[in-house]
């Protein structure tokens, strides 16, 4: 009994079992009739809103929507009503240098001066003009196995969310929302529990909103890198 | 007005299913053999291989487009599907069951081999539950020692200690009932 023993009991699956898995996972989603009529592919993080058709559809969502609450000045509706498009939408998006985007934001961008171990800043940067006056900038860290997302964007009038994802904490002294989970598009249910699905640190600051999220890093790292922003 | 919902942009619908047939050809064995050290052999390795890939699947929007990432991922939900696995079974596999399902399904010609898997079975069976784990990782998914300390959130260091151990372990037991 050795590595070279253990290591020796590894076996390829069968073919036929390999085969019908890929067929089974890479079939088309299902057509569906009424409203929902297609299944966007990928999930969902959060929805940004403008209050008002919100507010005003707020009667006829009534039955789902479970709390409003306010975070640190940022607004958060937390319902089971899933709140996406049936497809993944198509909002313009240009992709520059930091210096590059930082002349055409109308904020400044704040980074921040710690980052785990390992993690390195991707050069280019994201901007997705959602409207003229919600151009948000997003910024990305890699490292090995470790995704970190940095969104920083005119404040929104809120954030659509899961029941019970919300966790209010501090980030140097000042409340911020930590939610736990994304809508998940094919199920259309909020997911939270499963670990790889992350969590993200969102507060405001100034005039605008900052988002954290990672599906790999702690509760805490996320708040030591927001309090590392100057 | 509400706006469109933000979608992760880490790749792109079309390339992440590109690449997710050359990424599953590459994961489906790793993944197969971990749940065969860490479960057992026969259907059930196939059944939890298959509802880690059908997760996946449904994800495959939000994982970063590197190979590195996508498998510590993709290992991530592997042990979570193990964990909900030993959840659901609530009570332990007799010795004698594990035994017997190690062999199921295999060519008559590969009878050592089975039996010998089986036998290994019941010993990897009898180890502490992150000891397996770290067995399953290692020795069935192929996986390096950093690259387990980096899923499982332990020292490299300390990963090379429990597998040492569990090795130990192993070849002591093997020795003791041939």
């Amino acid at each position: 009994m050795n590595e070279d023993y253990l290591i020796r009991h590894q076996k390829p699956p069968r073919q036929e079992f390999a085969a019908e898995l890929y067929r089974k996972i890479s079939r088309p989603a299902p057509e569906k009739t009424g409203l929902a009529t297609r299944v966007a592919p990928t999930a969902l993080a959060f929805c940004v809103v403008l209050a008002a058709s919100f507010l005003a559809s707020l009667a006829a969502r009534a039955a789902v929507i479970s709390l409003l609450r306010d975070i640190g000045g940022v607004a958060f509706f937390e319902t089971t009503d899933y709140p996406g498009a049936d497809r993944p939408a198509s909002v313009p998006e240009e992709i520059l240098t930091l210096v590059e985007a930082q002349a055409q934001l109308p904020f400044s961008v704040g980074l921040p001066l710690w980052v785990p171990e390992g993690m390195a800043r991707e050069e280019s940067v994201r901007i997705t003009r959602f409207s003229e006056s919600h151009t948000p900038v997003t910024i990305i860290w890699r490292g090995i196995g470790a995704y970190l997302e940095l969104t920083i964007g005119q404040a929104a009038e809120g954030h659509i969310v899961g029941l019970e994802s919300l966790e209010t904490v501090k980030i140097n002294g000042q409340d911020a929302a930590l939610v736990r989970g994304m809508w998940n598009a094919d199920t259309k249910e909020w997911d939270r529990d499963e670990p790889w699905i992350g969590m993200t640190l969102i507060w405001a600051r100034g005039e605008e909103t900052y988002s954290l999220f990672s599906p790999q890093l702690s509760r805490e790292e996320l708040i030591r890198i927001a309090e590392s922003i100057p | 007005m509400m706006t469109k919902p933000q979608i992760l942009p880490w790749c792109k619908p079309k390339s992440a299913e590109a690449d997710f047939e050359a990424l599953y050809r590459a994961e489906l064995p790793r993944i197969y053999n971990f749940f065969r050290y860490r479960i057992g052999d026969g259907p059930m390795a196939e059944d939890l291989t298959s509802k880690t890939f059908e997760k996946a699947w449904r994800r495959r929007g939000s994982y970063a487009c590197d190979l590195a990432a996508f498998s510590t991922w993709l290992f991530t939900i592997a042990r979570r599907v193990a964990i909900d696995h030993y959840r659901r079974q609530k009570t332990e596999t007799p010795f004698e069951q594990l035994a017997s399902s190690a062999g199921e399904e295999t060519p008559e010609s590969l009878a050592e081999q089975r039996a010998d898997f089986a036998r290994l079975s019941v010993l990897l069976a009898r180890l502490a539950d992150r000891e397996r784990e770290l067995v399953a990782l290692k020795y069935g998914a192929g996986l390096t020692n950093r690259a387990i300390a980096g899923l499982t959130g332990l020292s490299e260091s300390n990963v090379g200690v429990i597998l040492f151990r569990a090795l130990n372990q192993l070849r002591s037991q093997w020795e003791e009932q041939p």
